[in-house]
């Protein structure tokens, strides 16, 4: 139960309790049928139950108040699963070869850490899509396949570090190739490769233009983020081939030299990507009103017979 | 209607007579109380009585609450919700909690207690196409391993992927591994069906019981109650053997050092009991793991009577709000005038 759909009506508790306290002052519990003839049996043999005899009619407060969280409408907040074929099917292929780390121009973090940082706030913003990621270095490693589920894809991006690699290089052509693999299989409207990158491409099975090749036949559009500062030559980056890759599928390409940069980057390529029918994931409550409208009547039922049978002198 | 069930009936009816035995028993009791002071006048002095205009009043707003509240537990339904594609919620969320501590690689199930798992899943991946499908590989720490995805092909490579030094910290923390379940299970709050799938031999068990998840639980062991020797290869150097107490590998098959594990049916028939799980054995019955498929299948029908019963707007609010007025007015107005004529009539 994590919802209410009336939740102001809560408010009303407190005046019903601040009127169960005057209801008790003005001594309305009180009111039943009375005879008094001279002596009465005084013997108390259980004070508890001679107490809660007396003040039977607070039930009714007990019940009031159990209705009134029922007119709240109490509810387990649901969605449902975006439908696959209306969002945008992305993998995010990113670099973790050991310029990402080394390099110093994204202080105080490294590269990769800011690149985990963007990726992790532009994922969070796409919640009616699937994406998946792949990490890649000397070879290129699925990190998660296609998922709705983001905040499990998080926690995904949060484990990656250079580690996750063990080869050295930078195999831009293997990671489009599996990513295309991820891809090619999509439903979706649309299909979305963002490659991130510091270096060159020296090694893998593939060159990269041929991969990109391979995933222009299957309609996946690729942006591609060169990312650092070109400090003469120390950690190069070969922007040519990027460039061509991103236009031999449509996509486009960056380049980001500092944080703020690259956070513009992955915000334009958010916008480029935007669900122009913006299905927003169907929110649905089950509600569990009965919860608290069954105790409430059964309570009321407990009154009802109490005041017939046992406690006849209230009205 | 809607939520129209044997238990909303009974309520309902129960309500009803109650209401109906209290007006006809307080009534009854008003005319005993009238007969008895025909006889002995004198007492009615001493009687203090609601006059009867102001009880004809009461039973009729308690008549009126308990109508209203007939037609509340009814929950009459005025509009719909535009219908939504059925197909975005049909399928189910499956999450396999896979053991990968060292005694997987146990050989009594062979290959190994492991790789019986993953032949059993990948067999059956083929009739999992359109559910969503995650795996947490677990040992003394749990780890997220596969996010939920519907893709099988990928799905597939990660089982295959599977081993036993994916994590460093050795153990079998259940209760934690049940946590990270739970936590993929709610993540993005998504109406679905979900099941989850432990695979493990029952061995070395750390921690308490897992406490209960809002989820369907099979419970798949692995192993012989006989037990076996542990495999291991170790991928950088090549060596490999059985494992002994001391942490040796040696390929002797009858040194007395070695480790022998066993498969604890007994735990795992416990745990399936307190988590109303059912439990079969994949490597001694390996067709026993087709109780997955009967359990989605199961699932999918349910899916859709709810879902219809999710499209209706409620309309017991309506009944209910006049009920609370009505009992507020009874519990303030009435009552003051109760108590205001509720008076000794006739005093001498």
């Amino acid at each position: 139960m994590n919802y209410f759909e009336r939740l102001e009506l809560l408010y009303l508790i407190p005046f019903v309790l601040v009127y169960a306290f005057f209801f008790w002052k003005m001594k309305f519990h009180e009111n039943k049928m009375r005879l008094s003839i001279g002596s009465q049996a005084d013997i108390v043999k259980f004070p508890i139950l001679e107490t809660v005899k007396k003040h039977f009619p607070f039930l009714r407060f007990i019940i009031v108040i159990l209705m009134i969280l029922s007119l709240a409408g109490p509810g387990t907040q649901s969605s449902l699963l975006p439908d696959e074929k209306n969002g945008v099917d992305m993998m995010i292929a990113i670099d973790v070869s050991g310029s990402m780390v080394r390099s110093n121009d994204f202080l105080p973090k490294n590269r990769l850490e800011v690149s985990k940082d963007l990726i992790k706030n532009f994922i969070k913003k796409r919640i009616n899509d699937r994406m998946g990621l792949v990490v890649f270095g000397g070879a290129a490693y699925l990190q998660s396949p296609l998922t709705n589920d983001i905040e499990s894809l998080v926690e995904v991006v949060s484990e990656i570090n250079q580690s996750t690699v063990d080869e050295q290089g930078t195999a831009i052509g293997d990671s489009i190739i599996l990513s295309t693999y991820r891809l090619k299989n999509s439903k979706a409207r649309s299909k979305v490769m963002i490659v991130i990158t510091d270096g060159v491409s020296n090694t893998g099975k593939i060159d990269p233009i041929t991969a990109a090749d391979t995933a222009d036949k299957f309609g996946i559009k690729i942006y591609t983020i060169g990312i650092g500062k070109d400090l003469q030559g120390e950690f190069e980056t070969d922007f040519d081939s990027l460039q061509q890759i991103a236009e031999k599928t449509d996509g486009l390409f960056y380049r980001a030299t500092d944080s703020n940069e690259f956070a513009e980057v992955l915000n334009s390529i958010d916008t480029l990507e935007k669900d122009n029918l913006n299905v927003k994931p169907r929110i649905f409550v089950e509600p569990h009103y009965m919860y608290f409208l069954l105790p409430a009547i059964l309570l009321l039922v407990f009154d009802f017979l109490i005041r017939s049978f046992y406690l006849r002198y209230y009205i | 209607m809607k939520n129209l069930d044997f238990y909303h009936l009974l309520l309902l009816i129960l309500l009803v007579i109650s209401a109906g035995v209290y007006i006809f028993y307080k009534i009854k009791q008003r005319m005993e109380i009238d007969t008895f002071i025909k006889v002995y006048p004198g007492v009615k002095t001493k009687m203090s009585m609601p006059p009867k205009w102001l009880l004809s009043i009461r039973y009729t707003l308690y008549v009126i609450v308990t109508i209203l509240l007939a037609i509340a537990i009814l929950n009459p339904s005025f509009s719909e919700e535009a219908g939504v594609e059925e197909k975005s919620v049909s399928g189910v969320d499956i999450v396999f909690l896979v053991d990968v501590s060292l005694s997987m690689n146990a050989t009594d199930a062979l290959p190994n207690r492991l790789s019986r798992f993953k032949e059993t899943v990948l067999r059956q991946l083929p009739a999992l196409n359109g559910n969503r499908l995650g795996i947490i590989a677990f040992a003394g720490v749990p780890f997220l391993y596969c996010p939920m995805t519907t893709d099988i092909a990928a799905f597939s490579d990660y089982v295959r992927g599977l081993d036993v030094d994916m994590i460093p910290n050795t153990g079998t923390n259940l209760k934690r591994a049940f946590g990270k379940a739970e936590e993929i299970f709610k993540s993005g709050k998504v109406l679905r069906n979900k099941i989850l799938i432990l695979v493990t031999d029952g061995e070395d068990i750390k921690g308490s019981t897992p406490s209960k998840i809002e989820a369907d639980i099979l419970i798949w062991g692995v192993g012989t109650e006989e037990g076996g020797n542990i495999f291991y290869k170790d991928e950088q150097s090549g060596v490999s053997g059985f494992v002994t107490r001391t942490g040796n590998l040696v390929s002797d098959k009858s040194n007395s050092e070695l480790i022998r594990t066993k498969l604890d049916e007994e735990f795992l028939l416990e745990l399936a009991a307190i988590q109303k799980a059912d439990y079969s054995n994949i490597s001694a019955n390996p067709q026993s793991a087709d109780n997955l498929l009967q359990k989605i299948n199961s699932m999918n029908k349910n899916t859709s009577s709810k879902l219809s019963n999710l499209f209706k707007k409620d309309g017991y609010q309506y009944f209910l709000y006049p009920v609370v007025i009505l009992l507020l007015l009874d519990m303030s107005l009435l009552e003051f005038l109760f108590k205001k004529y509720t008076v000794i009539s006739n005093r001498a």
